[in-house]
């Protein structure tokens, strides 16, 4: 500012008040469209407030902006902001290359007054529009230019001055760098709706899914985003869901985490079923499909959680259910089997009680002939003998020792062939008692008479190693299928033989208690270990080593007494001996079960 | 016995040879019976009516006829004779059961004891001449019945 103060004339004073309020004007202009750029910031707004206030303070019949397009380079300037203000109404601005190709190459202010006399630019018009005099200036942001601000005709005759072409520099640097930012905002938030409308369509295509979706960092391994359907099925709302590892929702140990995110890395999909908490704080099975995706430089982990919880809990049910049906079957199999085996072994029992009973009964006609042949024998000798030693035969004869000796000698083998006869017979009406098929199903039977009948077939097994010890009681007739107890009485009496190793002894008792009659098998062989006691009466289970036993022997004993409303006991003692209690009812089973 | 002088006649049945030469055997030692052994019942029956029976053994099962059937024949023919029945065989129940229809006057199985076939023999012979004594008693009775019958009406036609 000048220090100095001279006294001015009328028209320097008047030149100074014009400067001065042109100065002023410049300055409002500017301070307006200041004003006017900083409150909007849609480029469109902006540029026609540019041309507007350029006409305005230029006083110019029209002004354009046309904006440089960064991205195509045969179009430079952008469409949409060329921009032609005439003083009525803003409209779309074309205009020839010429000039814009001019100031793309000097970048510098262009002013020509008279356009019709400049070789360069006659060409240049606007569309209806004849061009008499322009100003145009470049508009930089950041040192780049971004476009063009031109007046066309100049309404006062002596055309652009230097000083307009000063303003209007002033009013592109003023606002060429907010056109540019604003140009660049509108693009970001063209750029950001276009991402909006790009986030929702995925975010919608996200909460429509039906599955719980889980983003997650590939490098923090934290999840980056849930939908509703995560947070439903975890029962945490999503804010407490960002942020935690997917471990933290799947339930691990299953989910191996490194491995899982090495294969994804290499690229690959992972499927696996897996655990999670539900929200109800229950277990839920998930079906997982992890598959690694980018999002540019970002590298994010896609987890889908398809939930077949239902489908799982009824394939347990299933399963459960083909379990149960599988061990039912097994069961019944088992029991089919036990069965079946102790049929076919009574089925066996009663076959050989038939053949027995058969043979003893064919043997009936030869022993019967043999036995009173052996007796009519010893008759025949006695009185043979009688006759040879009357007086009435020849001393000869009488006195022959050949004849005495053969006499002897036949007498001896007669007897000895009665006595071998009558055990024949004595088996052979054991075997018959044993076996009694010759009787109807139940039948009063005396006990010691099936016992004695069983010990008589039973003695090869006793042989002279084990002595028998009856004590029988008192004991009445019983109801009972006599040639079954005969069965079970060979059983035991077998058994007890086989227990003793060397000699021994077997004891047989009989005593009644009420309605029951008590028979005890007692001997002093090896003895049951306490491990087997219980298993015993089981069908197949035996010690003896195969080919001696069937293993079937007591259970079939235990199906007898069970079948006759009795019931069995064990008492043995390693190394001492078993005693096996047979307790019957008198009345028989029908008895018992009217009773009852 | 003694009234009678003629020899008691057995007759032995089984389709077995062995049964009967030993019960034949036997029965010749140890007494002085008439004995007849026959393989076939059918044959047994043969002329049977036309000849006296004191007693009759018989097996039960036969291929021709069982012993129950056959038995039953000889009780028509010879309802005063002894008969018994000797089985090997197991059915007793029945056996039993035809006890009564046939009379019988024994049951014995095989295998059986000499001695006391001979003792069931001997007793049935004696309840065989026994019967045949008590029906002749009874004959001679009616006789004397009779008799007097006609000398009654004798009387009674000369004092009319």
């Amino acid at each position: 500012m000048d220090t100095e103060f001279k006294p001015k004339t009328q028209e320097e004073l008047e030149a100074e008040n014009q400067r001065l309020r042109r100065a002023v004007e410049e300055l409002s202009t500017l301070n307006a469209i200041g004003t006017a750029i900083g409150s909007t910031m849609s480029v469109n707004a902006i540029v026609e407030l540019i041309v507007q206030e350029s006409v305005k303070h230029l006083d110019v019949e029209q002004a354009a902006v046309m904006l440089l397009k960064h991205d195509q380079e045969s179009d430079p300037f952008r469409t949409m902001a060329r921009k032609a203000y005439s003083g009525t109404e803003v409209v779309p601005f074309r205009f020839g290359q010429q000039l814009t190709g001019w100031m793309l190459k000097h970048r510098k202010p262009l002013l020509i007054n008279d356009l019709q006399a400049d070789s360069r630019f006659r060409s240049v018009a606007t569309e209806g529009f004849p061009i008499r005099s322009l100003l145009s200036v470049p508009l930089r942001a950041k040192g780049e230019m971004v476009g063009l601000l031109n007046v066309f005709n100049k309404r006062d005759p002596g055309g652009f001055t230097l000083g307009d072409q000063r303003l209007l520099s002033i009013i592109a640097s003023q606002s060429s760098q907010i056109v540019d930012n604003a140009r660049l905002y509108e693009q970001l938030q063209q750029r950001t709706e276009e991402l909006e409308k790009s986030e929702a369509k995925y975010r919608a295509l996200m909460e429509e899914a039906g599955e719980a979706i889980l983003l997650v960092s590939s490098e923090t391994r934290r999840i980056l985003e849930v939908n509703d359907r995560a947070a439903e099925l975890t029962g945490r709302p999503r804010e407490a869901l960002l942020g935690c590892t997917v471990g933290d929702v799947i339930l691990v140990p299953e989910l191996k985490v490194d491995a899982t995110y090495e294969e994804l890395a290499r690229g690959g999909n992972v499927r696996s079923s897996m655990r999670i908490q539900g929200n109800a704080g229950e277990e839920r099975f998930v079906d997982v499909s992890l598959t690694q995706v980018s999002y540019g430089s970002d590298r994010i982990l896609q987890v889908i959680c398809h939930d077949v919880t239902e489908r799982e809990r009824f394939a347990a049910h299933l399963r459960n259910e083909a379990e149960e049906l599988e061990r039912l079957v097994a069961a019944r199999t088992r029991d089919l089997r036990e069965s079946q085996t102790k049929l076919i072994q009574q089925e066996k029992m009663a076959a050989l009680g038939k053949l027995v009973a058969g043979v003893a009964h064919e043997m009936n006609t030869p022993i019967g002939t043999i036995n009173s042949n052996a007796d009519t024998l010893s008759r025949s000798l006695k009185k043979l003998r009688l006759l040879l030693t009357s007086e009435s035969c020849p001393d000869a004869v009488r006195e022959d020792r050949k004849l005495g000796q053969l006499l002897t000698m036949v007498e001896d083998i007669a007897r000895i062939n009665q006595i071998a006869c009558e055990r024949i017979v004595d088996i052979v009406a054991s075997l018959r008692n044993f076996a009694r098929l010759d009787e109807a199903e139940q039948k009063v039977a005396d006990l010691h008479e099936g016992l004695n009948s069983t010990l008589t077939l039973v003695q090869h097994e006793l042989k002279n190693r084990i002595r028998l010890v009856k004590e029988y009681g008192d004991i009445p007739p019983i109801h009972c299928h006599p040639n079954k107890i005969n069965q079970v009485f060979m059983n035991l009496l077998v058994n007890a033989a086989q227990a003793i190793n060397g000699e021994g002894v077997i004891t047989i008792r009989t005593f009644r208690e009420g309605d029951i009659v008590n028979v005890q098998f007692s001997d002093t062989g090896a003895g049951i270990r306490p491990d087997n006691l219980s298993r015993i009466f089981d069908p197949g289970f035996t010690t003896k080593g195969v080919g001696v036993g069937t293993g079937l022997g007591l259970s079939i004993v235990f199906q007898i007494i069970h079948d006759h409303g009795g019931s069995i006991d064990v008492d043995s003692e390693v190394g001492k001996g078993s005693t096996f209690t047979l307790r019957l009812p008198i009345h028989g089973v029908t008895a018992l079960k009217n009773s009852q | 016995m003694n009234e009678n002088e003629r020899t008691p006649l057995i007759i032995l049945v089984d389709d077995e040879e062995m049964v009967l030469t030993s019960l034949r055997s036997f029965l010749t030692l140890e007494t002085e019976y008439d004995i007849e052994t026959y393989t076939s019942p059918k044959k047994a029956l043969e002329g049977l009516d036309s000849r006296p029976l004191d007693l009759i053994i018989s097996d039960y099962l036969m291929p021709e006829m069982n012993g129950i059937d056959f038995l039953l024949r000889v009780k028509k023919l010879h309802p005063y004779s002894t008969r018994i029945l000797l089985t090997g065989y197991a059915d007793k129940e029945n056996a039993i059961k035809a006890i009564n229809e046939v009379g019988l006057y024994q049951y014995v199985e095989k295998p059986w004891d000499n001695e006391e076939l001979k003792l069931i023999i001997q007793n049935g012979l004696e309840r065989r001449f026994l019967m045949e004594r008590l029906q002749e008693k009874i004959a001679e009775v009616q006789q004397v019945q009779q008799n007097l019958q006609d000398i009654q009406a004798q009387i009674i036609k000369a004092f009319m």
